[in-house]
């Protein structure tokens, strides 16, 4: 029989009631969404590493500060306090990164887990990780930040417009546009697409 | 025949553009039951709509292989923190 999932609302309540666990079992279930958001709108993994760090303590505090009220929502909540974040640090370094860095240069592959375990399947592998991650940083930063939003983050439609205080028709648009585009980078540089 | 879906109160006329728009939020799971019938129907007669489909749907699988996640030090410096502000709020 399948546990019953509580809802992230319960933990949070449980969470201020002192269950400390509660707040690693939210954030197991939704690390995933916000660093890889994180990461590909600042393209630095140790920027990203602390941006969720940051995150999460903007969160901490709010919640003991009784600052949080909504819940149910707290996956759009989360992911816009990680938006912000990434967007006034890419506005301090005065730039959208245009490539995929890791500070010291190591490999970016790290923390990837790759199944495959024949060595040019892995190399082909990573080549192909490494364009499409590059191809999302070519992305002009609306297009890119809507297509990090709806399909990592997750987010509909609707949320990422009023996130982002723009139309949804401008938001699907510029989606719209992302799919496009990738395609045809993908298609130029002969990624494949299974 | 003009089709008009209706999302989120906002008026899309189904002309080719905005119908490859239908078909992202169909792609993404963001049309009703009538809308969703609505674009499998347009897509039933218009093959290039159809490939269009497709590529969304390729496109959305490669996307998928890009998963990350944070260093599980920054996991244990945020569990860290949490338990310092209890703590002190205590």
């Amino acid at each position: 029989m399948q546990k019953p999932v509580i809802s992230d609302g319960a933990l949070l309540k449980v969470y201020l009631e002192g269950n400390e666990s509660a707040l690693e079992t939210l954030i197991k279930r939704h690390k995933s969404r916000i660093f890889t958001s994180i990461y590909l709108l600042v393209s630095d993994r140790y920027l990203a590493e602390d941006i969720f760090q940051e995150t999460f303590i903007k969160i901490i505090q709010c919640l003991r500060t009784g600052k949080y009220r909504d819940e149910d929502k707290f996956l759009p909540w989360a992911l816009r306090i990680a938006r912000n974040l990434s967007i006034d640090s890419i506005r301090q370094r005065g730039r959208m990164p245009g490539i995929v860095t890791d500070s010291e240069g190591n490999d970016i592959f790290a923390y990837i887990d790759i199944k495959e375990d024949s060595r040019e399947q892995i190399v082909i592998e990573r080549e192909e990780y490494a364009s499409l991650h590059r191809f999302i940083n070519q992305l002009p930063a609306e297009q890119k930040e809507v297509l990090v939003l709806r399909h990592y983050a997750d987010l509909s439609f609707k949320e990422i417009a009023e996130m982002t205080g723009n139309n949804i028709n401008t938001c699907i648009g510029r989606m719209h546009y992302a799919l496009i585009n990738l395609r045809k980078m993908m298609q130029k540089s002969s990624v494949e697409i299974k | 025949m003009f089709h008009v879906l209706r999302y989120s109160n906002i008026e899309m006329p189904m002309t080719q553009n905005t119908t490859q728009e239908h078909l992202i939020l169909l792609a993404y799971g963001e049309l009703n039951d009538e809308e969703r019938k609505m674009a499998e129907s347009a897509m039933a007669g218009n093959p290039e709509l159809r490939n269009f489909y497709q590529s969304v749907l390729q496109s959305k699988q490669l996307l998928n292989t890009i998963k990350e996640n944070p260093h599980p030090t920054t996991l244990s410096i945020i569990s860290e923190h949490s338990h310092d502000s209890h703590t002190e709020a205590v």
